[in-house]
């Protein structure tokens, strides 16, 4: 576990987890961070390994394995979320062996069952050799979607390399309403080695063929299309104007408003005001993106409330992003928050 | 056994008197923990802990300047080599030293960072008796460059990235001969500020050769 953990706890004499839920405006919300990662470190790229690395107390930095192991289980992950008063994750399966790396369907399996009443998960495929894997593929996702509290599926053109607008791939989405899985995509350039940047694998208007071909699949839009190489706003317009337009789009603003993604501090705020000020502050959907590193899941949280505040979002719209929009898309239980 | 040693330990300390003459001002102990080595002396140090490990000499020179080799490593994985001098500023029973290195900074993957770097500290402490209670303040500066490539290899951006850390320690040294002695202490180093660092500890020993007055 967290080496320093126990340091902190005795200097503070308590430590028990706070009780579930946040406030704003006055109000406690219940929080379900709908992105979070799970993973095994060595399936995990150097490259990437380096930018978790990065992120770690020093010196543990320097030698992350022992950290990054840690951090990546479930047990870990609830060890987070108590930390930041946050009720309920999804986990993330990822197949993107030539970018960041592979975490089985299985493996988000065996993890959430840490607490099944807390963590759920997102199934993938490999889609290397569609002609000839594809058939396969989409097999093992039918079977993941199959297992109790696989919810939707996670999808990353950038990463695993495959055109938004493919219409090869789209059997993909016919599995995903078959199982009335809703469907994550990162959407935004990504500064991990050995990922994809151009327009048709970021940009989140190459999705909307597949979007309007399949009006019985929710698509999130992760990361809105947020330039994350030159740490701007990228294509965040693009992704909100899907969601505009098409009632099967959210929004998900992980990542993006974190201090090492934010150099400005302000742009959380900003992708959020845009989504407000175009009438759809309502289809936002928290995630995070982590745990990154120990205190990341807290530190995400904390930011939005405030970027949430800045945007002047108002208390049922920030409990839709924040709890509800996850539990209605994902059929997961309405959250609610306990009292100090 | 234990109390044998504890009993040791008092008794060692009432022969300190010794220690304060001033041709013992110049013991290796003290040249390296509050700085700045006598004339003519060679002091040289080591120490071992987690996580840093280092290596160090100290050429003493007229009026308190000392040149200084040392090398710094945090878990095999981040050396520091530099050299620089250091200056005794006030050296009665209370010593004030400072120091001014310049070298590498050299750290493997995942996360590299290799660029030339300058640290200036500061140590402070006094003698009591065969103990040397000091603390280290510093400032380092590193710069390396970060390149994000693509799929082909082709640089899509290059960017310079600057380190600062506030290296710090808190220890006692103890005088073990007139030329050899030990120390142990608390790391405290904040590194990359603001990012957060975990406190260390170590164990030194310190070495020195030459005139002793």
């Amino acid at each position: 576990m967290h080496t320093w953990r126990p340091v902190v706890c005795l200097a503070a004499f308590a430590c028990g987890p706070p009780p579930k839920g946040v406030d704003y405006r006055g109000t406690r919300l219940a929080v379900v961070d709908m992105h979070l990662h799970t993973g095994e470190w060595d399936e995990i790229p150097p490259s990437t390994q380096g930018f978790l690395a990065e992120n770690f107390p020093f010196p543990f930095g320097l030698r992350p394995e022992q950290v990054g192991e840690d951090v990546l289980t479930g047990a870990s992950i609830l060890d987070e979320l108590d930390e930041a008063a946050i009720s309920a994750a999804l986990l993330f399966a990822v197949y993107a062996p030539r970018s960041v790396g592979v975490a089985t369907n299985e493996l988000v399996q065996r993890e959430r069952r840490t607490d099944p009443n807390r963590l759920w998960g997102l199934a993938s495929l490999p889609v290397d050799d569609w002609d000839q894997a594809g058939p396969e593929a989409l097999e093992q996702l039918a079977a993941a979607l199959d297992e109790d509290g696989m919810v939707g599926i996670k999808l990353a053109h950038a990463h695993m390399h495959f055109r938004m607008d493919d219409p090869a791939y789209w059997p993909i989405y016919e599995v995903a309403a078959a199982y009335n899985a809703p469907v994550y995509l990162h959407t935004g350039p990504s500064p991990f080695e050995g990922t994809r940047r151009e327009a048709e694998y970021t940009h989140p208007a190459w999705m909307e063929a597949a979007v309007a071909a399949h009006p019985n699949v929710q698509f999130l839009m992760g990361h809105m299309g947020y330039d994350f190489v030159n740490k701007k706003l990228g294509e965040v317009d693009a992704a909100v104007d899907l969601a505009v337009r098409y009632d099967n789009v959210w929004l998900e603003p992980s990542a993006l408003g974190s201090t090492g993604s934010d150099p400005t501090d302000q742009n959380l705020t900003a992708v959020l005001r845009k989504a407000k000020a175009v009438g759809v502050a309502a289809k936002v959907v928290y995630g995070s993106d982590g745990p990154q590193a120990p205190g990341f899941v807290k530190s995400y949280l904390e930011r939005t409330l405030v970027a949430l505040e800045a945007a002047d979002y108002s208390v049922p719209e920030a409990k839709l992003m924040l709890a509800d929009n996850a539990s209605s898309l994902f059929g997961l239980p309405t959250f609610q928050p306990e009292q100090p | 056994m234990t109390a044998a040693v504890l009993v040791g330990a008092l008794l060692i300390p009432s022969h300190a008197g010794d220690f304060d003459r001033q041709i013992k001002q110049g013991h290796a102990t003290r040249a390296l923990l509050l700085g700045g080595s006598g004339e003519g002396h060679v002091n040289t140090g080591a120490s071992l802990g987690t996580p840093w490990i280092t290596a160090t000499a100290h050429v003493g020179l007229a009026g308190g300047w000392t040149p200084i080799v040392e090398v710094q490593a945090a878990k095999l994985k981040r050396a520091q080599p530099a050299v620089g001098v250091g200056k005794r500023w006030i050296d009665r029973r209370w010593r004030l030293s400072g120091e001014a290195v310049f070298g590498w900074t050299l750290q493997g993957d995942p996360n590299p960072f290799r660029g030339p770097a300058a640290e200036v500290r500061v140590k402070g402490g006094r003698a009591v008796g065969r103990f040397v209670p000091y603390v280290h303040l510093g400032m380092r500066s590193s710069r390396t460059t970060d390149r994000v490539e693509d799929t082909t290899g082709a640089v899509l951006r290059e960017s310079v990235r600057w380190e600062t850390s506030l290296p710090g320690a808190l220890g006692v040294g103890f005088l073990l001969t007139d030329r050899i002695g030990l120390d142990v202490a608390l790391d405290l180093p904040w590194m990359d500020v603001p990012a957060p660092s975990i406190p260390g500890v170590h164990v030194g020993v310190q070495g020195g050769f030459g005139r002793t007055r």
